[in-house]
This record gives structure tokens, C-alpha cells and sequence, in this order.
């Protein structure tokens, strides 16, 4: 019977075949459009550490002078999770979270130490040793630094798999030495392919928050000793920018991992505690704290740019305009047989059969509709890879949206042919078949 | 009009869908077009500059450790005047569409409650660098630009250049000159206005779709203690840009390069390039959405044309009658044009409460400002065009339909 439907289906699409063309059109546009929108909206939403996120928080306080109040809604935005390197020192070795590091990315140069080759720039992260355990970097040779190692102020690196593979073949380089910024530093690890999206621990200021990762791993410590710089610095007085150490100025972040979620309420008590005592003692002012948990720290950095959300509104927009003008031109298209249907219904075929007929009929519009928006998709993608955004070069399609855009055409499609089917299937056969 | 009413209301289906396809289309291209605005604005704004391409902006000079010394600065700006074929040279804070480093600060007259959001560019000579067109006052003397700032200069008296636009907003009908300016509610600096610019455009655009993009003051004099300096030189219009951009670069590197941070290396570009970056994204945004609305009103035509067609094809039998009974073609015509008239604007109407609708919860969701009421009947008058442009066609076909039909095949 299927069959029988399908064959119905394509003759009826050759008698008309400029309507059809129009309707696979539009719903190809739409499809395509809303796909594309999603892609990007996917890669740009996505968690970067899916296991983890749940459990890993980033505190932050206030350490502004008494005279600036602290805005109604928390921090501003581009302060993002900065913090002053004292509070962040002193609640790491609080030890009051599971495990707890602190971050700053840098630019580390790189010198390879094969003759000819130039040295290069790569990103860089100052971190302390739970860094890795925490985000659960994991490393194919070596291991990380231990807090011994980070108080001798130790010249050690961490790569990633990337550097390893450009410098030493792939193979395992620990216990060689790198030269990063002058200095010589002893390969302790190497990290397996490893690059969260975003790189959500340095988000604060602007840097490439997509794309291949970090390409060395320093002790904080060491590489501040060795004059490498944090990517930038917000001060709230004047005071010596060589010694961020010491200066009122906020450069690093501090990520905390808890065994459970509820870990997080009995450590924002711990970091209320902690300002409390700060202003005591005359060193901070604001009682606030706050304890964004990674996902909420990501929407509130609005990782997810809002014209981008609103492009994908739009896209969605324009894809129920596309159903709305399917649903008129099938209907149209039904309508327009409706005599045909009469002598079918008169000939014995009973309401289900039509409707049945109508809806295989806008099924394969559907899917027709989909393979020209997946077309459309990759067109509008090959677009958004060509734009001046950061992201640009991730946006690929993938399986799952590769399917969901043939769930996204046929759902839409069987939407659009549901009014059609049910106006064909309530044609009265006997004023129909009178005209013939 | 009952003839036009009533077939609408025998055969609902048809007519209503049309009224959906235009309502729909109506709010999301009345917002499609608003947002198309919003971006659209930073590449409309005279940024006022002139000579675009001979002018050089030397940026991302970092200085490494303490920030840079200002009498360092002023030997560089000392021989990179002396570069041939440089005719200006500044040392500011920030300059136009130098993105990386920007001051912005709320302004009021002293005295007054107006406060305005603005952008400030501190340096000296800038109203000649930047080839600035100066309509009221005069360009800062030399005495005022060789001021020693305490710090950047933005918390000290002294006197200040304001571009037209902000004039006009801080003292409305009023001379801007030899007004006074505050910065900062607490302990103000106080500045004196002696000269207004035509235009000049801020370096914060990113996130402001609600700031006025012309509002500007520049003060005079190199900042001190900044770390993140530009430098602004303009070309002679009979030098070669180019030429000249490479011989700032020598100079710079010879006079700062030891003092800069490594791994960050300044950039030299020409201010028109650096315009046309920092606009680029803004230029895909345009082309995006200017590309969706034309794209929703095509298919929109499309989809009433079709409908249509079916719809004037089921009523060949009447029309006929009609013809029949002495109606002439035009008389066809015109009847079916008023009757899409009139569903067109129905869906019209609901289309422009829809778009507000969409708009309001936009706004809920977004930073975005309230559609402008002059939206509304750009985009209906639009969607009229579109609705009869696409009756046309199914229209004249039907007002040659001949009276004979009437009597064939009844």
C-alpha cells in the first residue's frame, strides 16, 4: 500500500511540479537556516568538561576599596573570576574544597632546540599542581608537578600533545628539557590530546577561548619568577604592575572541585568566613562572595554571544514561516484534487486511506526538503567558517545534527501536511464526482 | 463589500492561511530589519576622520615592567615627526578603533543634570592628526598640549575639545564653548570646553546598540603612567603611505623596542584597514540579515502566489458568471486586488502587534532597545507592495477568463 502511496506521491509532484519545487524550496531554506543557527548555538553552548562540570565552582570576592559599592547584581562582567593573588593563595591553601587550583594563561615563547627552527609563541598556563587531577587533563607520558616542586619554584613544564608531536616526533619527552621565555625547563608530563571548549579558565580577557588548547603548563611560581606576565590585570590603586604579587591588582582565578555538588554550600560559608576575617583585619571591605559553578559561570560570562542567540530565534522564526508556507501550498495543492479524491472515495477507499495518502505525500516533501536544508546547512556553515569570529573554525556539522535536520524536515513536513491530509480526507465524494 | 466578505467567509481555510503567512512574516521582518539597523549603525556613523588611508595607528605598544615614561614617549614623537613625509604625529591614550585599550567615563555640565556616557582619547595634537574638522573654537595650544598629566589625565582640570553631538546633548540650544564640563561625581575634574569637532567616532561600539556613537571628548597631552599607548601619524597627501608606514615601524622599534614586552608585538596599520576590521563583523551581520528578510519576503510572496492561484482557479466558474453578467476585466482585477488588499492587511495588523510583541520579549531576554513606532508602517506599507505584487499575476490570468466558461459546464 505504500508503495501504491509513494507512486501516487511522485505522480502527483510531476503534474505540478513548479508548486513542488516551491515547497521543498522553502522548506529547505528554513531547515537549513535553523540547522546552521543550532550548529554554532551547540559548539558555542557545549559543556567544556561534560563529567565534571557539575562539581567544579569558581569563587569570587570583592576587593575593591570601601568607596566603590559593589553593583546590585555582583561583579561586573568583564571582571568575570579575577582575584587578587593573596585571596586566591590563601583560600588554595585552605584546602577547604576537594581539590583547588589556581590559574593565569599566559603567552609562553617557545624555542625549539633543533637548529634552524624559529622559536614561536604559544598559549601558556601558570597553574598549581591539582590543576590536572581536577580538570582531569589526561597525560599520556609523565605526570604533573608535585606542591613540592611548586614551592622550590622548580623549572618544570607540563606539554601538550600538540607541542610534543612538533618538537619531539610524538614520542615520550619526559625528562627533556624545553626552553620557555630564557630559561630551561625539564619535561615532566605530556598530556594526551586535550583542549576543553571553551577554555573556560581564561576567559577574562579576550583571549582565543576556542581552538587547540594550551601548548605548555607551568608552576605558577616558577614561571612568574622567570618574568612570564598573566594575559592581563585589573588594579583598583596604583601600585607597582611588576609585583602583582603585591599589588592591588587581581590577575589569577581559583577553580575548586567539591566530591559532592552540596560541597558548595558549606564552602560559600567557608568563603563568607574568609572575607569576614579579611575585613577585620583591614585588608578587604565587601562582605559579598559569590561561588559560580562552571556552567553558570559560562552563561554569565555570556559565552553564548547574544546576537547569536538572537540569529538562531530568527532562524526559527523564518523555519515556522517556511511551515506555515507548506501548509498553504499543500493544502492548495490537495484542494486542487479534490475530484481525484472523490473517485477514490467513491471507488471504496475509506478516510484513513486518504489521509494516509496525504501525509506519505508531505513525508516526502519532507525529506526532500531535508537533504536540500543539509545542503543548505553546509553552505551556511562554509559562511559562518568564513566570519571574523573566534569560533569560526570549529563550525562543522556533525551525526547529530546531521540527523536532527531529518528529524527537524520530517517532523515539520508531517506538521505542515497534518491540515491538508485532514481537509482531503473530509472531502464529501458526491458533489465531486456530479462536475465530472 | 458583502460580495468581497462573503466567498472569504465560505471557504475560510484559504484565506486565513494567508492572513497567518503575512502576520507572520510582518513581525519577524519588521524585527529582522530593526536588528539589521542596530548593526548597521557603527558603519553609519561619520567617524570623522579624514583622509582615512594616510594615517598611521601604531598600537598594542606595550611597555614591559613600569609603564612607559612620558618624556621617552615625547623623543619618539620627536623623530617620528622627523620622518619625511609625516606632517603630524600624536601620542594618545587611545585612538579610534584601537579596540584593546579604551576610556569611557560619564560627563555632565557643571551645574546641569544632563549626564552624557562618553568616550575620551587623550593625546596631544589629535585635532590635526586625526584630521579632525573643528565647526566652533579653536584646536588646543601647544602650552596645553605639552601638559604633564598626572596619571592618564582623565582626573585633572584643564580644558577639553567635544565632538557636535555631544554639545548638543549637554547644553541643548545653547553655545557648548566656554562651558564646563565634570567628570565624576566625588572630588570632579572640571574641564573648560574650547573647541566642538564635526564628528569622531568612539572605539567602544561592541556591546553599545543604545550609545550614541558621537559623543567624544578629547583632552590634551600625553598620558602618563599608561602602559598601553597609540600612536597616531598622519601621512602628507603627496607621500606614500606605505613608505611612510615602514619608517614609523623602524623608528618605534628603535626608539621603545627595549622597553616592550615580549611576545607582544605593536601593530601598524593604516586607520582605514583598522576601520574596516573592526567593521567587519558587523558587515556579515548586515549581509546575514538583510539576507533573511529578503529571503522571508520571497517566500512569502511565493507562498501567496500559490495560494492564490488555487484560490481565483476554484472560482474560474463565478468569475465567469460574473464576466457574464457585464462585469468587465477590470472590474475582475480590481475586485481581487481589493479583496488581497484586504486580507494582506488584516494579517498586516496582527503582523505589527505580533512584532511588538516579539520585540517586548526580545527585549526581556536581550539588550535591546525598543522598536521605534516608525518601524511599524515601513513594514506594512512593504508587506501591502508584496501582497499585491503577488495577486497580480493570478489576477490578470483570471480577468481573461472568458463569459462562455460561465456556461460550459454548468
Amino acid at each position: 500500500m505504500f508503495f501504491y502511496y509513494l507512486q501516487l506521491a511522485v505522480r502527483s509532484f510531476r503534474r505540478n511540479r513548479a508548486l513542488t519545487a516551491l515547497m521543498v524550496l522553502t522548506l529547505g531554506l528554513g531547515i537549513g537556516a535553523s540547522i546552521t543557527m543550532l550548529t554554532v548555538l551547540k559548539l558555542l553552548s557545549g559543556d567544556p568538561l561534560p563529567t565534571r562540570s557539575a562539581r567544579l565552582f569558581t569563587p569570587v570576592v570583592n576587593p575593591w576599596p570601601a568607596e566603590n559599592a559593589t553593583p546590585a547584581d555582583g561583579m561586573p562582567r568583564w571582571w568575570g573570576n579575577l582575584m587578587s593573588y593573596t585571596d586566591a593563595m590563601s583560600l588554595l591553601h585552605a584546602h577547604k574544597a576537594r581539590r583547588q587550583a589556581v590559574t593565569a594563561s599566559t603567552k609562553a615563547k617557545i624555542d625549539p632546540t633543533q637548529p634552524g627552527a624559529h622559536s614561536f609563541y604559544g598559549q601558556g598556563v601558570m597553574t598549581t599542581p591539582e590543576f590536572f587531577a581536577m580538570f582531569g587533563a589526561p597525560f599520556a607520558y609523565g605526570g604533573g608537578w608535585s606542591t613540592q616542586d611548586a614551592e622550590n619554584q622548580a623549572r618544570v613544564v607540563v606539554i601538550s600533545s600538540a607541542l610534543n608531536d612538533r618538537l619531539f616526533g610524538g614520542g615520550n619527552s619526559v625528562g627533556k628539557m624545553l626552553r620557555v621565555n630564557d630559561h630551561d625547563y625539564r619535561i615532566l608530563g605530556v598530556l594526551k590530546p586535550w583542549a576543553p571548549q571553551p577554555r573556560f579558565y581564561a576567559l577574562t580577557f579576550g583571549e582565543d577561548a576556542y581552538g587547540d588548547g594550551d601548548a605548555v603548563y607551568l608552576p605558577l611560581q616558577s614561571a612568574r619568577a622567570d618574568g612570564m606576565k598573566p594575559a592581563g590585570y585589573s588594579c583598583w590603586a596604583p601600585g607597582n604592575v611588576a609585583h602583582l604579587e603585591t599589588a592591588p591588582c587581581a590577575w589569577v582565578n581559583l577553580w575548586v572541585e567539591f566530591a559532592q555538588v552540596s560541597g558548595a554550600r558549606a564552602y560559600k560559608r567557608f568563603l563568607s568566613h574568609y572575607v569576614q576575617q579579611q575585613i577585620a583585619l583591614g585588608r578587604l571591605h565587601h562582605p559579598e562572595v559569590w561561588l559560580f559553578s562552571l556552567t553558570g559561570f559560562l552563561d554569565r560570562q555570556k559565552v553564548v554571544p547574544d546576537d547569536l542567540r538572537l540569529q538562531t530565534n530568527l532562524a526559527f522564526g523564518f523555519l515556522l514561516i517556511c511551515i506555515v508556507n507548506t501548509v498553504g501550498l499543500l493544502l492548495a495543492k490537495c484542494l486542487w484534487r479534490s475530484r481525484e479524491i472523490g473517485v477514490r472515495r467513491a471507488m471504496g477507499a475509506i478516510r484513513r486511506t486518504i489521509f494516509a495518502q496525504y501525509m506519505v505525500e508531505s513525508a516526502i516533501v519532507g525529506i526532500a526538503g531535508g537533504v536540500l536544508g543539509l545542503a543548505f546547512a553546509e553552505f551556511g556553515l562554509l559562511v559562518i567558517r568564513h566570519q571574523p569570529a573566534p569560533y569560526a573554525h570549529l563550525a562543522y556539522l556533525d551525526l547529530p545534527m546531521f540527523a536532527a535536520t531529518f528529524a527537524v524536515a520530517l517532523v515539520a513536513s508531517l506538521i505542515a501536511g497534518l491540515l491538508p491530509a485532514w481537509r482531503a480526507c473530509a472531502v464529501v465524494p458526491a458533489p465531486q464526482l456530479k462536475s465530472v | 463589500m458583502r460580495h468581497l466578505l462573503a466567498p472569504l467567509f465560505r471557504h475560510r481555510l484559504m484565506p486565513l492561511l494567508v492572513v497567518l503567512q503575512v502576520a507572520l512574516a510582518c513581525a519577524i521582518a519588521c524585527n529582522a530589519l530593526f536588528l539589521l539597523q542596530q548593526r548597521l549603525k557603527p558603519m553609519l556613523v561619520p567617524d570623522g576622520i579624514g583622509q582615512p588611508n594616510h594615517l598611521i595607528i601604531a598600537s598594542n605598544i606595550v611597555s614591559r615592567g613600569q609603564p612607559w615614561e612620558t618624556s621617552r614617549m615625547r623623543d619618539t614623537e620627536r623623530a617620528l615627526r622627523g620622518v619625511p613625509g609625516v606632517t603630524s604625529v600624536s601620542v594618545a591614550g587611545s585612538l579610534p578603533m584601537v579596540l584593546n585599550a579604551r576610556m569611557n567615563g560619564r560627563v555632565q555640565g557643571v551645574g546641569r543634570d544632563t549626564r552624557a556616557d562618553t568616550a575620551m582619547y587623550i593625546g596631544d595634537h589629535l585635532v590635526k592628526t586625526l584630521g579632525l574638522h573643528l565647526v566652533a573654537g579653536r584646536d588646543f595650544t601647544a602650552e596645553e598640549d605639552a601638559v604633564q598629566n598626572h596619571g592618564v589625565g582623565m582626573h585633572q582640570d584643564g580644558p577639553a575639545i567635544i565632538t557636535q553631538s555631544l554639545a548638543n546633548r549637554l547644553f541643548p540650544g545653547q553655545k557648548a564653548l566656554g562651558q564646563t564640563l565634570q567628570l565624576g561625581d566625588k572630588d570632579p575634574a572640571v574641564r573648560t570646553v574650547v573647541g566642538v569637532v564635526g564628528h569622531l567616532m568612539r572605539n567602544d561600539f561592541g556591546d553599545g546598540s543604545q550609545r550614541n556613537l558621537d559623543n567624544v571628548m578629547l583632552f590634551p597631552g600625553i598620558p602618563s603612567s599608561w602602559s598601553l599607548p597609540a600612536i597616531g601619524v598622519r601621512v602628507a597627501p603627496d607621500a606614500d603611505p606605505q613608505q611612510v608606514r615602514k619608517q614609523v615601524e623602524k623608528v618605534i622599534q628603535r626608539m621603545l623596542g627595549d622597553g616592550m614586552v615580549r611576545g607582544i608585538d605593536p601593530s601598524y596599520d593604516m586607520y582605514g584597514t583598522l576601520r574596516d576590521e573592526a567593521l567587519a563583523q558587523y558587515r556579515a551581520s548586515v549581509w546575514l540579515l538583510a539576507g533573511v528578510c529578503l529571503i522571508v519576503l520571497i517566500v512569502t510572496l511565493a507562498g501567496i502566489m500559490g495560494l492564490t492561484a488555487y484560490w481565483v482557479q476554484q472560482r474560474t466558474r463565478q468569475i465567469g458568471i460574473r464576466r457574464a453578467l457585464g462585469a468587465r476585466r477590470s472590474d475582475i482585477l480590481r475586485y481581487l486586488q481589493a479583496e488581497n488588499l484586504l486580507l494582506v492587511g488584516v494579517g498586516t495588523l496582527l503582523g505589527l502587534i505580533a512584532a511588538y510583541a516579539v520585540n517586548l520579549w526580545l527585549m526581556h531576554h536581550y539588550e535591546l532597545p525598543r522598536l521605534p513606532w516608525s518601524y511599524l508602517p515601513i513594514g506594512a506599507a512593504l508587506l501591502l507592495v508584496l501582497g499585491q505584487l503577488a495577486v497580480l499575476s493570478p489576477a490578470l490570468r483570471a480577468s481573461r477568463v472568458p463569459p462562455v466558461v460561465a456556461t460550459r459546464s454548468v
